[in-house]
């Protein structure tokens, strides 16, 4: 449709249908739906033209009819061209997003060639040229995180086959006249829906009280002046200038650098800072190893630079991981699989025994009316109606353990799916380590020694070997430090760098003096190929002094003497998974250009980045509960095996792209291969997808541990998603099933324990409400079959199944649980809730409740039967409890006050009426008491009922020695 | 008229039960009213658009049959 822009009215009309014949012209515009000032706006500037004979805007449909004295189109009115007709006005484009800019290789181009492109200049644009592509290119800003809407959460807590077999009950009984039983009904659905919509409601509000707040302001180039800008306003084109700890707000092309290196862990997941310079770079290159760029979200993590931005908002790199994410669907949890198709089942068995039931009667001569109550009865006894109370009971009850344990679940049921858990996947930085370098050891000639053992002689700093190596360390070290007077507020700078300067403080030096007598005069930054950083100083004598750090293996090359015992001090050091760097130093002669060799050795450095605090511990229970534990890392292998070590992990370890191949091959060793792997180095984004997809495919279910970015994708897509950590990235916290505010990992063990424990309990109360359900069943379709008038009204079925059913079940489902349930494997994942002898035992007990309800029925009439089907189900309870669970004061309570609630219920006169129990004077308690001491004779002679695991064996050996921390 | 106990309760607790629960209701009260405005504006607009879909096609089809445009043709 052509576009067309009218004089003073900001937004384009499009051209929906013209007729030069009848000079009728109508014009649409999203801009004027639902705005009637906008379309009295358009009409008035249109009204007074000479060539316009008529004008009409209608705001309920956004349209304007124009009618004109001549077949053409008043002047006012002009036709855009296309690429201009695309262009909706800002506000528009504050909810749509912008047209994107020209996509380039960015990376690859020259300084001038990006400049060239983006009609960009190094003074800036202008403003007005700024609010024009403000306007082509939308606010720099990505959708917010859309939160459930509560109509979406209220709705899912109906969108299940029991709530729909109920509202189904309760129309059929509305329509029968039986209007007692359809609210009850209709009760019953209520209830269950406030539990679950309350307790995800509450999660929710709590996640969104976590969320980060934006970043604000950034310094850009504008008609040649520096200026604070927001954020939002950036456009393509403007020129940032950006310090040690900013965070990069745009995806921008670098065109100046001094010792700029940017923390890109969010996206990437690369632990070290990646060093950034104006050189373009090939263009396959790796989004990690890009140097000329630098991408939204990032940090800088020292230097100073200056950047082009080349795409805002939705354009970003950061956009197309959260694309990523959108595009992976989360998985139904077990739990709502299982219970699905035992949900599905009981509704094909209610149908054909309401069916049957039909027949049967009709066959007898009874009335139509008759028949369809009996029929829904029949549902309403079939269908576990306390179930999914008491299943959302369990769930919100381990959820709120979980809570006080510091972990908020998003999702009801993947508390329950936490219990099944065979692979534990997680990311290294920042969940298994602090990512937080830490000197660990300083060898100096006198082995290796810790650096709190050192003592700084900063007055002898030239005649103390230990001395010099930590001051030549620092002196070298490019950061930047914030003091407040003689205290230091902060320093930033890359990881390794931080460790070095605090490590040098901690052994006494100030370095604030030392830069003081020893100012840097020059500094010689790593390149491609030399791994080592030379800085020159001036001293206080008016000499001059360099120092290099970095790689042992190159740095013993520029010094002078037999140094051969150095690498093998580095080999072994290296191979803890320890990050070593070489010191050396020498003084310079007056006029001597840029110092290269005989430096003269100090010492080496080896720095760590330390596990959490009860990783290993973590993952050697895992391993004990049968769970396997893998490490996603960007860091390169050798790293993440030592890390593995550490943790105790034997298995193998290959990169990120070898494990995607292993995922789409066809060679049969391929799943075994997978079932060995610990550690998946290098590793995209995309790769963890198709790690933890790999994996379910295979028939694991997946918990996911991360806290960035790019760990969001994986985070959805796996059976459990936990976003680990308070400084976690808000879309980590959005997709993910559980949150955990702290950063120990035992909490998800924790999880997994509470999860079991809902698993068997929810087992123990299923295997109790069917057994209870059954007898209904076969009750009622005993009754048609043979004839006999209904045993049991919709009304008292409601009630035994809301009763005396869901409360004794609720109790099982609350107990505390088996204190050795993670020193077991988990169940299998494709484990029923019922296997075939769990269900035979159903069958069993529900047939024998029923018979005797029946036999009490003929021998002393329907509310003696009634009495003793109550007294048997509320003791069957105690039956179904686990063998080695202690009395606890909840379940004694609950138990305890449903049997005095239906003693009441068959003394009391008006609930009698209510459950037509008529007059039967004392027979229905005495049925009852009888009923209540049978189940312990059956219980007795069908002995205790012990839940056994049947988990697969863990497939990694235990490890030979403890594992370290 | 005589006391109903069982009706008096039910009445009580509904009073109860909706004052404390007002506040805790209101916000999904509010989306369930958001969201029926949104659905019938949107019908609205719709069948608005529908109805001017038919007035132009009349229009032009009255200008081709009668051919003469004469006064512009105004609804």
């Amino acid at each position: 449709m052509a576009a067309y822009q009218l004089d003073e009215f900001p937004d384009t009309l499009e051209l929906v249908r013209a007729s030069r014949r009848s000079r009728r012209w109508r014009f649409r515009s999203a801009a004027l739906r639902g705005r009637p000032l906008a379309a009295a706006t358009v009409t008035a500037l249109l009204r007074d033209r000479p060539e316009v004979a008529h004008v009409e805007a209608d705001a309920r449909s956004g349209s304007v009819l124009v009618l004109t004295r001549h077949d053409r189109l008043p002047q006012t009115l002009r036709p855009l061209p296309a690429a201009r007709a695309r262009s909706p006005s800002l506000w528009s484009r504050l909810r749509t997003g912008g047209e994107e800019p020209p996509a380039a290789a960015w990376h690859a181009l020259t300084v001038d060639d990006v400049f060239r492109a983006l009609d960009a200049t190094q003074a800036g644009l202008s403003q007005a040229e700024a609010r024009r592509r403000l306007r082509r290119f939308g606010l720099n800003a990505l959708e917010p995180d859309a939160v459930r809407s509560r109509l979406a959460v209220l709705a899912a807590q109906l969108a299940n086959v029991p709530s729909a077999m109920l509202l189904t009950s309760s129309a059929l009984s509305s329509l029968l006249g039986e209007l007692l039983d359809a609210a009850a009904i209709l009760s019953v659905v209520g209830v269950n829906t406030a539990i679950g919509y309350s307790v995800e409601r509450a999660n929710e509000r709590l996640i969104a009280s976590w969320r980060q707040a934006e970043a604000g302001v950034v310094e850009v180039m504008r008609d040649g002046q520096r200026r604070d800008l927001s954020i939002e306003e950036l456009v393509p084109g403007d020129l940032l200038h950006l310090r040690a700890g900013d965070v990069v707000p745009a995806d921008a092309r670098v065109f100046a650098a001094r010792g700029l290196a940017c923390d890109e862990a969010p996206l990437t997941g690369e632990s070290e800072p990646q060093p950034k310079a104006a050189a373009p770079v090939a263009q396959a290159t790796p989004l990690a190893d890009r140097t000329s760029m630098l991408y939204a979200g990032t940090t800088v993590a020292a230097g100073t630079g200056h950047a082009v931005v080349v795409a805002t908002g939705l354009a970003t790199e950061l956009a197309g991981v959260r694309k990523l994410v959108e595009q992976s669907t989360a998985p139904a949890t077990p739990l709502a699989k299982r219970l699905d198709r035992l949900s599905n089942r009981v509704a094909r068995l209610s149908v054909v025994g309401a069916a049957a039931s039909a027949l049967a009667g009709l066959a007898h001569g009874r009335p139509l009316a008759r028949v369809v109550r009996g029929a829904v009865a029949l549902g309403v006894a079939a269908l576990p109606e306390g179930l999914p109370v008491v299943s959302t009971a369990a769930l919100v009850r381990s959820m709120a353990r979980m809570r006080q344990r510091g972990m908020v679940v998003r999702r009801v049921s993947s508390a329950e799916t936490l219990g099944g858990v065979t692979v534990i996947c997680t990311d290294k930085t920042g969940t298994l380590t602090q990512n937080r370098m830490e000197v660990e050891l300083v060898e100096y000639g006198a082995g290796p020694r810790s650096p709190s053992h050192i003592r700084a002689r900063p007055r002898d700093l030239f005649g103390d070997r230990a001395t010099l190596l930590l001051a030549a360390a620092l002196l070298n070290s490019d950061v930047d430090v914030q003091r407040r007077g003689h205290d230091i507020l902060s320093i930033s700078g890359s990881s390794t760098e931080k460790a070095l300067v605090h490590a040098a403080h901690a052994a006494g030096l100030d370095g604030h003096a030392l830069r003081r007598d020893y100012p840097t005069l020059a500094l010689d930054e790593r390149k491609p190929g030399v791994h080592y950083v030379v800085s020159t100083h001036g001293t206080p004598g008016g000499g001059r002094v360099a120092f290099v750090k970095g790689a042992p293996e190159q740095v013993v090359e520029l010094c002078d003497g037999d140094l051969g015992t150095v690498l093998a001090h580095n080999e072994r050091l290296a191979s803890d998974g320890l990050r070593v760097l070489a010191v050396a130093w020498r003084p310079l002669d007056d006029g001597a250009g840029a110092p290269r060799g005989h430096f003269r050795y100090l010492g080496l450095i080896a720095l760590r980045d330390p596990l959490r605090p009860g990783a290993a511990a973590a993952v050697a229970a895992a391993r004990r509960a049968g769970i396997r534990t893998l490490i996603l890392t960007g860091d390169q292998r050798r790293t993440a095996e030592a890390i593995a070590r550490q943790l105790g992990l034997d298995g193998e370890a290959l990169d990120g792209s070898d494990v995607a191949a292993l995922a789409r091959s066809t060679d049969p060793r391929a799943p075994e291969r997978l079932r060995r792997l610990a550690v998946v180095s290098r590793v995209t984004p995309a790769d963890k997808l198709a790690v933890v997809e790999a994996l379910r495919a295979a028939g694991e279910i997946v918990a996911m541990a991360g806290d960035g970015i790019n760990d969001a994708p994986a985070l959805k897509v796996a059976d459990v998603g936990i976003a680990v950590g308070r400084n976690a990235s808000d879309l980590a916290r959005h997709v993910a099933d559980v949150v955990l505010a702290g950063d120990d990992l035992r909490s998800i063990l924790a999880a997994i324990a509470e999860g079991r424990i809902v698993q068997d309990n929810l087992r123990r109360a299923v295997r109790f409400l069917f057994a209870t359900n059954f007898s209904e069943l076969a009750l009622v379709i005993g009754a048609a079959l043979v004839g006999a008038a209904e045993p049991l009204t919709p009304l008292q079925l409601l009630w035994i199944n809301l009763l005396t059913d869901t409360v004794p079940a609720l109790a099982l489902a609350l107990e505390p649980g088996d204190r050795s349930v993670l020193d077991r494997p988990p169940a299998p994942p494709s484990a029923p809730i019922l296997d075939d002898k769990a269900q035979k035992r159903v069958a069993r007990d529900g047939a024998l409740i029923a018979a005797a309800s029946a036999l009490a029925s003929f021998a002393a009439g329907r509310a003696f039967g009634f009495g003793v089907l109550t007294g048997a189900q509320l003791a069957y309870t105690l039956d179904c409890r686990a063998g080695d669970t202690r009395a606890t004061p909840r379940f004694d309570a609950l138990v305890g006050g449903t049997v005095a609630l239906q003693a009441t219920a068959l003394t009391l006169a008006p609930l009698r009426r209510l459950l037509a129990l008529g007059s039967a004077g004392s027979l229905p308690l005495g049925g009852f008491a009888l009923g209540f001491g049978l189940p312990w004779l059956v219980g007795r002679l069908g002995g205790g009922e012990v839940i056994v695991r049947q988990g697969r064996d863990c497939t990694l050996p235990l490890p030979t020695s403890e594992p370290r921390v | 008229m005589r006391f109903h106990w069982p009706s008096f309760l039910i009445g009580y607790g509904a009073g109860i039960g909706s004052a404390a629960l007002s506040t805790r209701l209101r916000p999904l009260a509010l989306e369930i009213a958001t969201t029926l405005y949104r659905a019938a504006d949107g019908l609205a607009a719709q069948l608005v658009m529908k109805r001017e879909d038919l007035q132009d096609l009349l229009a032009e089809a009255r200008t081709r049959a009668r051919g003469f445009v004469g006064r512009p043709a105004i609804h």
